[in-house]
């Protein structure tokens, strides 16, 4: 078994990988490593990191691992080696120039709604593009971070403080008063709830001032009681510089203290008889407060946060309370006259930590202890200064007493979730086998002339007396997505067309321009030979569109909805009768569309689409929910709305469908038209070739090249994957080199062919059909 | 007000039809329907029984701070409530859409809205005012009473631009009930809705006029007991008049036909 080829491997991380800067948690030296399509964050040691940032596509593995030894006075053996390359693929770490898969439930989104969020507690998102928001603001407040502006403003905010102390009597003295109005104190606890508003708003701004991402702005709700905004700032610790971690953090107590700064002078100014003086007082002094508590380095707080960047450490308190754990253990006395095995172990894993972070973890819990302590104390005054006296020798250990009452309650809670935690069964389900069945690969027939249809008798061939759509280099982009790249099509008058494509390829956007709902960045919009952009009423009244099964006017019959749509389109009182009986909905008309059935909805979508007779009509998946019987029967209502010469452009999931009714068929993917030609010849141009897995330890990328028929050999999550046309042939072949048994064999099907062809744009396996397109662009 | 009158030609008005859509929506909402007509009268009642038998220093009997304050408050939440969460959700299930590739223009949308907002506003005041007239809870009508007519319909208008500036903001129920009553809740208390605001402090109660339900509260208060004069009530309902169209200005800017950018 050689795997001289592993070495000489040259993989290349993932463009756009964020990998942060050396962190410490616990005793051990950790990187964060974040991916920004799927969302995906990981933690990884000071090792795999070394390796990782090495991978540049240039060097090669053989290389690294001398570089490796030299650093760590260790070599990596092949089985290390391919752990470690399996781990990186597994992850989708390494650039394959595939297309990245975002798992269905995104870690990213899981993390960020935590269970229970229901109307009590929760969440809600209360901006719909909050990176765009931010970006606004950020240039809205450009003249702030100018230096001549900031500093001054740091000192104010610093000065807040200060001066607040300088006057504490009065202050005090006024938020005394102030207790004794509880619509005025309302009315400052609303002032200082829009302060945290803007202190969230703060952190938001300084992140994107240093280019991080804000993900999410939202009110977040506290068992029904409590509502607060939130700014959600992504990747703080990726920032490569600490300062700038701290200063992010910092931010929302220093917007805190410079919203108070306009209320400060009218205070001062105010003559002492005025009515709103307890107001501004109380609301100077219990937004100081407000600003500073937030800086007590408590875990939910941010002076927390701050703390943790300042050192550069990950969960500084869980880590400073095993870090105490571990020293108590090697500290407590043996029972017998030698040390224990925990008693030792507990000294070796205290070992482990070097002095710095033992004096960091130390201080930070000793700090923590103290302010339990003050918290503890200070509430037991509280109580005693605001409690009635009747039993005032013992209201000062109330607090005392309700923590004696709810430790026990807590344990109880905690262990009650630990055995119904434990009693719950896995819920892992098997992982779907991607075995297709085996049957022989299709052999490809380059020579067959496109035009030889096999349907050919069924469908009459249409000679469009004009054309119905003009697409010509039509381009859409959605910030950096492409969503059109370069489109040209023509769609005949009487043509039934079809869209076929992966979701996100461009076939809505494709959709909503040729209605007019969006305007194509460059390239002419053609429709009847009118333009579709700026809302041409006159141009919606011929078209249809289907609309989503969930598009109907709530609370109504689907005859009432109907009768709406008809109406709104300036249709007669018929036209809801005659679209109702077409889609064969006659017997459902008096129930309510939320009552529907899933097919009944989708007959409903596509009666809305009709109502109004349009002579073009877009139909998205109309036949998604439907059974086999009543997907034939709506086969029979779109032959007949085509029959009566009106122009169908289809979008499906399904091949034998647009087989079964298209007169030609584009494919779409990454916003390309990649293929379009009548869909018989699309077919036969698909065969795509048979893939053949080989695990990675019985046989070497090179070994695989060297075989003959082996179209392309690649590497994929420590299996290699040869492509080939010839099957059997290479099968053969392999059999020298390795077990049969080990070889996996999937051959295509339509599907893959589809898949390749989508796959990434414009592939070679489409060249039977590039003609059709270049005669489309030529137009 | 449903299909009433047969029109003439065969194709029927949009205008009406949607009318017709919007108020059956309404009217099926049991819980919705219930909660707009039966939350005022439990605040009645509640305040009713604090405040039985009192008056104000100088001032009128509680009930008459009370009652229109209470039932300002109702109308204002109904015409806010409504329309946001109607808005928000046929912007999520594409009905805008729907609406947007037919040739009915938009205002026409906002004109149905408008009407059956008015209708509930003034049903729910009808119903508000016959239980306040009771003899337990004491209300005593002021002969110049219709002149509240076109005070609600100002204050619907009102609230409905405010509902729609909200409706366009939130993409979610939940967004719709948080936003919305961070509005009104504190819109509440400031504007004296639930105890007299000649109670409040002086300058909470010369900052209130930045309110809506302010004027809303004011006019009826005046109204009701009879003290309204036509300069005070034409400031009311301009009050208003301008925050629908602030409102509606800033409704028209941040309008989106569907959630997808």
């Amino acid at each position: 078994m050689t795997t001289g080829g592993l070495l000489d491997l040259r993989p290349a991380l993932r463009p756009g990988i964020l990998v942060g800067p050396a962190l410490t948690r616990g005793p051990a030296v950790v990187h964060l490593l974040k991916d920004p399509v799927t969302g995906v964050r990981m933690e990884v040691g000071a090792k795999e990191h070394f390796i990782i940032t090495r991978l540049d596509g240039s060097r090669s593995l053989a290389e690294i691992g001398t570089e490796y030894a030299a650093s760590f006075g260790a070599r990596l053996g092949d089985a290390q080696w391919q752990q470690m390359l399996r781990l990186l693929s597994t992850r989708q770490l390494l650039d394959g120039g595939r297309p990245v898969a975002v798992p269905p439930a995104a870690p990213a989104d899981v993390r960020r709604r935590p269970a229970g969020s229901g109307l009590l507690s929760g969440s809600t998102r209360m901006v719909a593009d909050a990176p765009a928001l931010m970006d606004r603001l950020h240039g809205a407040t450009a003249f702030a971070r100018r230096p001549a502006v900031l500093v001054p403003l740091l000192v104010l905010a610093a000065a807040v403080p200060v001066a607040v102390a300088v006057r504490f009597g009065e202050l005090a003295d006024q938020t005394g008063r102030l207790y004794h109005q509880p619509v005025t104190l309302a009315a400052v606890g609303c002032v200082l709830w829009v302060s945290l508003g803007l202190h969230e708003l703060a952190h938001g701004l300084v992140a994107r001032a240093y280019g991080l991402r804000v993900g999410e702005i939202g009110l977040r709700r506290v068992w029904g009681v409590m509502t607060y905004l939130y700014c959600e700032v992504e990747d703080v610790q990726f920032l490569d510089r600490r300062g700038r971690q701290v200063a992010v953090a910092v931010a929302g107590a220093v917007m805190n203290l410079l919203f108070l700064l306009p209320f400060w002078p009218v205070w001062a100014l105010l003559p002492d008889s005025a009515q709103a003086l307890p107001a501004l007082g109380g609301l100077l002094l219990l937004g100081t407060a407000m600003a500073l508590l937030n800086l007590v380095p408590l875990p939910p707080l941010d002076g927390y946060k701050i703390l943790g960047y300042a050192l550069g450490t990950l969960r500084l308190a869980t880590e400073s309370r095993t870090f105490l754990a571990v020293a108590a253990g090697s500290l407590r006395p043996a029972k017998g006259s030698a040390p224990t095995r925990g008693q030792g172990d507990a000294r070796a894993r205290l070992r482990r930590y070097p002095g710095r972070l033992r004096l960091v973890y130390g201080v930070f819990a000793l700090c923590c202890a103290l302010l339990a302590l003050a918290v503890l104390a200070g509430a037991c005054l509280l109580c005693r200064a605001a409690l009635p006296g009747r039993w005032d020798a013992w209201t000062c250990y109330l607090p005392l007493a309700l923590i004696a009452a709810a430790l026990p309650l807590r344990l109880l809670g905690l262990r009650f979730a630990a055995r119904r935690a434990a009693s719950k069964p896995a819920q892992d389900p098997p992982a779907p086998e991607q075995q297709a069945p085996q049957t022989t690969p299709p052999a490809p027939q380059p020579g067959t002339p496109p035009q030889q249809r096999e349907k050919g008798d069924m469908k009459p061939q249409p000679r469009p007396a004009g054309t119905a759509i003009v697409l010509d280099g039509v381009s859409k982009h959605y910030g950096e997505v492409h969503a059109l790249d370069d489109v040209s099509l023509t769609v005949g008058q009487g043509e039934f067309f079809g869209v076929l494509g992966p979701n996100g390829a461009g076939k809505t956007t494709l959709v909503e321009i040729v209605e007019g709902m969006r305007r194509a960045d460059s390239g002419t919009v053609s429709v009847f030979g009118l333009s579709p952009w700026p809302r041409n009423t006159a141009l919606l009244r011929r078209i249809g569109v289907q609309t989503q099964t969930s598009a109907f006017f709530t609370r109504l019959t689907a005859w009432e909805h109907l009768e709406t749509v008809a109406a709104l389109q300036g249709a007669d009182r018929t036209a809801a009768r005659h679209a109702l009986d077409l889609v064969g909905l006659a017997g459902k008309e008096r129930s309510r569309v939320d009552d529907l059935s899933g097919g009944q909805r989708q007959r409903l979508a596509l009666a809305t689409a009709l109502v109004h007779q349009p002579d073009l009509i877009f139909l998205d998946e109309p036949t998604a929910a439907l059974d086999p019987e009543a997907r034939r029967s709506l086969w029979t209502v779109l032959r007949d709305l085509r029959g009566e010469g009106r122009t169908i452009v289809y979008t499906t999931h399904y091949l034998d469908e647009a087989e079964a009714l298209c007169d030609r068929v584009a494919i779409i993917a990454g916003g390309r038209v990649v293929a379009l030609d009548s869909p018989g010849a699309l077919i036969r141009s698909m065969a795509a070739p048979a893939r053949l897995l080989v695990p990675a330890d019985r046989i070497t990328v090179e070994q695989a090249r060297a075989v003959e028929g082996a179209e392309r050999v690649l590497l994929e999550g420590g299996e290699v994957v040869i492509e080939t046309r010839h099957a059997n042939r290479v099968l053969i072949e392999l059999g020298a080199l390795v077990d049969m048994d080990a070889i996996q064999t999937r051959t295509a099907t339509l599907e893959d062919a589809y898949l390749r062809l989508t796959a990434s744009p414009p592939p070679r396996a489409a060249g039977a059909v590039a003609p059709a397109v270049g005669t489309e662009r030529s137009r | 007000m449903t299909t009433t009158t047969p029109r003439p030609t065969a194709v029927p008005s949009a205008y009406a039809t949607l009318t017709r859509a919007t108020f059956l929506a309404s009217v099926r909402d049991r819980t919705t329907v219930f909660f707009t007509f039966a939350f005022p009268l439990v605040f009645l009642v509640v305040f009713g029984l604090l405040f039985r038998g009192q008056s104000v220093d100088g001032g009128l009997p509680y009930i008459n701070y009370v009652a229109p304050g209470v039932l300002s408050w109702g109308v204002g939440n109904a015409a806010l409530f409504g329309p946001a969460f109607a808005l928000m959700h046929w912007r999520r299930d594409d009905i805008l859409r729907l609406i947007w590739r037919t040739p009915t223009p938009l205002p026409t949308v906002l004109g149905s809205r408008f009407l059956v907002a008015v209708v509930v506003g003034l049903s729910q005041a009808v119903l508000f005012t016959a239980v306040a007239l009771l003899p337990f809870f004491g209300l005593h009508l002021d002969g110049s009473w219709p002149l509240a007519l076109p005070l609600l319909v100002f204050g619907v208008a009102a609230f409905l631009s405010m509902g729609l500036v909200v409706g366009s903001l939130a993409d979610t129920p939940e967004a719709v009930a948080a936003i919305a009553n961070c509005v009104m809740v504190p819109m509440a208390f400031l504007s004296g809705s639930f105890y007299p605001a000649d109670l409040l402090p002086g300058w909470i109660r010369t900052a209130s006029w930045v309110l809506p339900l302010r004027y809303l509260d004011d006019g009826l208060t005046d109204v009701l007991a009879g003290r309204a004069s036509f300069g005070s009530l034409a400031l009311d309902c301009g009050g208003l008049a301008a925050f629908t169209v602030v409102f509606g200005l800033i409704a028209a800017r941040i309008f989106r036909w569907s959630n997808r950018t």
